[in-house]
């Protein structure tokens, strides 16, 4: 084949003419809504949220961290090192360390320090607030102050209002179950039952005293009082 | 007299285009399409992307129609489809550089007995493919499509004088590719 047979070839090519059919499908092409080209941003978001996506994936196979759930019993100095996610009940406190690491120093009176080291810390106070902890030392007060201040209200209320007062005590009852108080707390519990003539609970309350504490000092009154019924 | 007259017309059918008349939108696409399909493939568009460079040569030019403000419509539109083309060569010859590096090329040096009627046009548009844009439509323009110089740099929008040069060099390149691939002087 020579050179000049080639062009010849070629300016003879019949497909230069454009097929009616041809003229008329793109056409008909021009007049349909057009898709949107692919443009930068379009592989921009596509590459974003293709990442995403990954990591979403990622994070779905790796299994979840365990929560460490720690119930600090007060009466005792405790050292506790956390490690997210962690939860603490401290007497009616709660510290929730979701991210990061801490360390919880606690004395028998249930004060003591949290020290977040870093992450996102929570402690939910005896009164029910929740609030962050921000990374360093922070310094928690004695729970039994809290204790001793409850008891010292049903007390006060006792004589005058044995119905608030027996609200009183089983508040902290279930507050503090196993507070410095818990002994004292049942017993007026169970003088205002008495108060309030609710003698069968009276004695329900006085033999369960009894049971749970057969050694204490006060055992001698509680059966006096059996007796006496 | 003939250009001016056609320059007049374009501009004021594009004007009843751009005003939203369907009709003149037909018509503008009726006047042109013959001669986008053979641009298109004078300048080494395969015969089954032809359509393909078509429609996105008339996407491009009715996006754009309020770009074209004077003169020939023809020359305009030209530009689009010079511009489709080369974009799709481009795409080409990168694609086969990739592909290229596990296969052969489908048209080997020194095989005259294969290179008949189809393969004649198939190695046509393969060296066209791989010339430089400004080269290969001069030398497509003017020695398949058979445009006299002056026609050509109109479309092009250069001067006669840059044209024949180009045609010169252009030449020059498509008989050293053609020769490459077994065909004689």
């Amino acid at each position: 084949m020579k050179l000049e047979s080639v062009l010849e070839e070629a300016r003879s090519d019949a497909a230069v003419v454009a097929p009616g059919a041809a003229r008329e499908r793109v056409w008909q092409n021009l007049q349909r809504p057009r898709r949107a080209r692919p443009t930068l941003l379009y592989f921009v978001a596509s590459a974003t949220l293709g990442a995403l996506l990954c990591l979403g994936i990622v994070r779905l196979v790796q299994p979840a961290p365990q929560l460490q759930l720690a119930k600090v019993e007060l009466g005792q100095a405790t050292l506790l090192t956390l490690r997210a996610p962690a939860r603490v009940e401290l007497g009616t406190r709660r510290i929730d360390l979701q991210e990061g690491t801490a360390t919880l120093k606690v004395a028998a009176d249930g004060s003591g320090t949290l020290e977040v080291q870093t992450g996102a810390c929570f402690l939910t106070d005896s009164d029910g607030s929740r609030r962050p902890v921000s990374t360093g030392t922070t310094r928690l007060g004695p729970l039994l102050s809290e204790e001793v201040a409850l008891y010292e209200r049903g007390w006060a209320q006792l004589s005058k209002n044995p119905q608030a007062a027996l609200a009183v005590f089983d508040d902290q009852l279930r507050r503090f179950p196993k507070g410095a108080l818990v002994q004292e707390a049942r017993l007026s519990r169970l003088e205002a039952l008495v108060a309030l003539g609710r003698h069968a609970e009276a004695v329900v309350e006085a033999r369960s005293f009894l049971q749970d504490f057969p050694q204490s000092e006060r055992a001698a009154e509680v059966k006096k009082v059996l007796e006496e019924k | 007299l003939d250009a001016r007259v056609d320059a007049s017309s374009d501009v004021e059918l594009v004007g009843r285009c751009r005003a939203g008349d369907a009709a003149s939108w037909r018509t503008l696409y009726s006047q042109h399409f013959d001669f986008a399909w053979r641009i298109a493939r004078r300048l080494g568009t395969p015969q089954a992307e032809l359509e393909d460079v078509a429609q996105e040569s008339f996407e491009i030019a009715f996006k754009h129609l309020d770009d074209f403000r004077e003169g020939r419509f023809r020359t305009w539109l030209y530009r689009i489809v010079a511009n489709v083309v080369s974009g799709r060569h481009r795409t080409r010859r990168v694609r086969e550089l990739f592909f290229g590096m596990w296969s052969p090329s489908s048209i080997d040096a020194g095989h005259e007995a294969r290179v008949e009627a189809r393969q004649t046009l198939e190695l046509v548009q393969q060296v066209l493919s791989r010339m430089a844009p400004k080269k290969r439509e001069v030398f497509a323009l003017h020695e398949l499509e058979g445009l006299p110089h002056a026609e050509i740099a109109e479309l092009v929008g250069t001067s006669e004088e840059t044209v024949r040069t180009r045609l010169f060099h252009a030449r020059k390149d498509f008989e050293r590719a053609c020769l490459k691939r077994g065909v004689e002087p």
